[in-house]
């Protein structure tokens, strides 16, 4: 089982491994749909425990670039690839990379069939639908192996390929970072991104996992992420090492008790874990 | 590989929630009819066709040389599956062309138990290149992949040109702001699954917009709906490009919006089959007021032009106000020149009115008198579903549908 991060700057990825992340995640620029930052194909470092964020969707235009990015990643030596177009797969069918493949299609995967039919594509792994609850990830785990659980952070809610804020104000936006809605008759605030690709709405909740990780981890996941986005180094070395001392420690509660102190004026949630969303 | 082309002409394909709208849409011109059985469907609400429905639909599809397609559409939780194969193999049965499916490991069982059905590929895959549907062609042995409707139409050619299977596209009806598949807004507000059809449509509500601490929020609060589409400027574009199929969205729809917005498009694209030429200008507005007239939602391109800015956007909370009372009744009876209707919106004498009828002009005629089935005269009917009878200086039958005349709409609004 691997702890993986996902991190907004090169300079975090030493520091992450370190405090026991055995993975660390870079968003590509131009290729990743993520609020993460990003960083250009031409400074992506070279190194077997970085993976790459490729997961935006591929208008017909945008091919070529797709193309040369995985003929050069394909060249170096990076430990897992995100997708969620298809045509990613296309392209590297029968190709090395192919086996460093991870279907990442934010909400598309909720069985262990379609799972699986993914894997056996050729690819290393699935990342499953943050929206189940622990019922349906135990069931999934047991027929499936190879998956990964996104355990903690902001997860996506929604993703446009309209800039809506700009459209709202009817002006440029250019504070991308630090923007959010409130849903008027509630009090929590969704952080929001846009960009030249779209809007992009994240979760009011930063989802934890803490108590049940350990479970994940001896159930047969072979990831569990860690989503970096919106989140400082701190809180990303904190949450990395506690999320380590977890899975390691039989008593890990002065941790965890420190680190829910330290991060209190944050809203952390159990995600969809104990609620079923109906029809 | 060898590229599948369909030799029929463009298709039209449509909605219906229900038997009787099915017909409808069959009836008014629809050459394809999509609909969703009661189980595995996105849309649960407009989901409600027994198989006997199912059976039914496809043997009034054949009398009239049309389809029917099913969606299988749901994004599928591990107990969703039971039931599955033997489902598929009995659509396949019944004379169902194809099913609409998101997932692979649906298609892949359709594939294997049900192989006379076509497999056309969801929306909800958000397919935007020719290479992913190439690449689910070769995996799963899809016909057809349904683009994203975040495609302009400059990507549609694109990838109507390379891509091996038919290509469908949305020309008309609801839109979703969010790539399809992909928002859990709905789940997140209301613990409704947007991928199992139960969506709340949660864009649309109302939020406060900040920048860190600042308000941003103007005199209207912050929304994200999406205008309707209506790509009515660009059938002309889908015909050349090749796509094989033009889809009309909207299976809860009333049967007047199914009969009139597939009335419409059928004439559009015939005139346009028919001339094999761009319309003009005057043409082109005629139909688009044809089909607006089916409208009660401001409606906008979608991506086909380019980008989809603020003018796509429904950014005021008035904005859909203008609501349509334009179709008055449904022909139950016709006997020595009087009619009985089943109104559905208010209905006066002396106001002019005209017939919606498959494959027919319309035609107009005032109303010069209204009683009710126990003979009594009225000056107007104003309940809904209340049986009247009026006068008509033609032929009109069953299930013909009678509206506000255009012109007559009009002077009500100025
Ligand atoms: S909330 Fe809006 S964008 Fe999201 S699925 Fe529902 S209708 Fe579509």
């Amino acid at each position: 089982m691997k702890l993986v991060v996902s991190v907004n700057h090169t300079e975090e990825i030493r520091p992450c491994l370190e405090n026991g992340a055995d993975e660390v995640i870079l968003a590509v620029h131009g290729h990743s749909f993520t609020a993460l930052k990003k960083t250009a194909p031409g400074d992506l470092p070279d190194n077997e425990r970085v993976g790459l964020l490729v997961n935006q969707l591929y208008f017909p235009s945008e091919m070529d670039s797709m193309h040369k990015l995985l003929d050069e990643i394909g060249n170096r030596s990076f430990s897992s690839v995100y997708f969620a177009d298809p045509a990613v797969a296309a392209y590297v069918r029968n190709k090395s990379l192919c086996r460093k493949l991870i279907y990442r299609p934010d909400t598309l995967v909720t069985s262990s069939k379609d799972a699986g039919w993914w894997m056996n594509r050729g690819i290393s792994g699935v990342t499953v639908s943050p929206l189940l609850t622990l019922e349906e990830i135990r069931k999934i785990v047991g027929h499936q192996k190879h998956l990964e659980l996104i355990i903690h952070g902001y997860t996506l809610v929604s993703a446009s390929r309209r800039k809506l804020v700009q459209a709202y104000l009817n002006r440029n936006v250019d504070e991308t970072d630090g923007l959010s809605i409130r849903e008027e008759s509630r009090d929590s605030h969704m952080p929001v991104y846009e960009t030249e690709e779209g809007t992009l709405v994240y979760s009011d909740q930063i989802q934890q996992s803490f108590a049940y990780v350990r479970e994940f981890a001896e159930s047969g996941v072979d990831r569990l992420y860690i989503e970096g986005v919106f989140m400082g180094t701190e809180e990303l070395l904190d949450t990395v090492h506690l999320y380590r001392t977890i899975l390691e420690k039989d008593h890990p509660e002065t941790e965890l008790d420190e680190y829910k102190n330290k991060y209190k004026h944050r809203n952390l949630g159990e995600g969809y874990y104990g609620e079923k969303t109906i029809l | 590989m060898e590229r599948k082309r369909s030799c029929r002409k463009i298709e039209l394909l449509a909605p219906a929630g229900d038997l009787y709208r099915c017909k409808t849409a069959i009836r008014f011109g629809a050459d394809a009819v999509y609909i969703g059985g009661q189980q595995f469907s996105l849309r649960s609400r407009a989901s409600n066709f027994t198989l006997q429905d199912i059976r039914e639909a496809c043997e009034f599809a054949r009398e009239y040389g049309s389809r029917i397609h099913v969606t299988v559409n749901i994004i599928p939780h591990e107990e969703d599956y039971d039931g599955l194969a033997e489902y598929l193999k009995e659509l396949e049965d019944a004379g169902v062309t194809a099913i609409i499916a998101a997932s692979p490991a649906i298609m892949d069982i359709a594939r294997k138990n049900a192989p006379g059905l076509e497999i056309h590929c969801s929306t909800q895959l958000s397919v935007t290149n020719a290479e992913a549907a190439a690449y689910l062609s070769d995996t799963l042995g899809i016909d057809r992949v349904v683009l994203a409707r975040e495609c302009t139409m400059d990507d549609v050619r694109a990838i109507t040109a390379s891509c091996p299977v038919e290509t469908e596209a949305f020309i008309h009806g609801g839109m979703c702001v969010n790539y399809s598949g992909r928002c859990t807004l709905s789940n997140k507000m209301t613990l409704r699954d947007a991928n199992r059809g139960g969506c709340a449509q949660s864009c649309r509500w109302y939020y406060h917009l900040y920048h860190n601490e600042e308000e941003l929020t103007q005199e209207d609060l912050f929304t994200m709906g999406s205008k309707d589409l209506c790509a009515a400027e660009y059938i002309y574009d889908f015909i050349e490009a090749g796509v094989s199929s033009l889809k009309i969205e909207g299976r809860m729809k009333s049967e007047y919006y199914v009969a009139s917005i597939v009335s419409a498009y059928r004439n559009l694209i015939d005139e346009i089959e028919e001339t094999g030429t761009r319309l003009s200008e005057e043409r082109m507005q005629y139909h688009l007021r044809q089909i607006l007239r089916g409208e009660n939602r401001q409606t906008y391109p979608g991506f086909y032009p380019g980008r989809a800015g603020r003018e796509s956007l429904i950014l005021h909370q008035n904005s859909d106000l203008d609501v349509n009372h334009d179709f008055l009744g449904v022909v139950k009876q016709y006997r020595d020149g009087v009619m009985t209707l089943e109104c559905r919106n208010v209905i006066s004498e002396q106001e002019m009115i005209e017939v919606l009828a498959p494959g027919k002009l319309q035609k107009e005629f005032p109303v010069e008198w209204i009683r009710d089935e126990n003979q009594e005269y009225m000056s107007s009917c104003r309940k809904p579903m209340t049986r009247i009878q009026i006068p008509v200086p033609f032929e009109v039958h069953e299930n013909d549908i009678i509206r506000r005349n255009y012109h007559d709409r009009r002077k009500d609004q100025r």
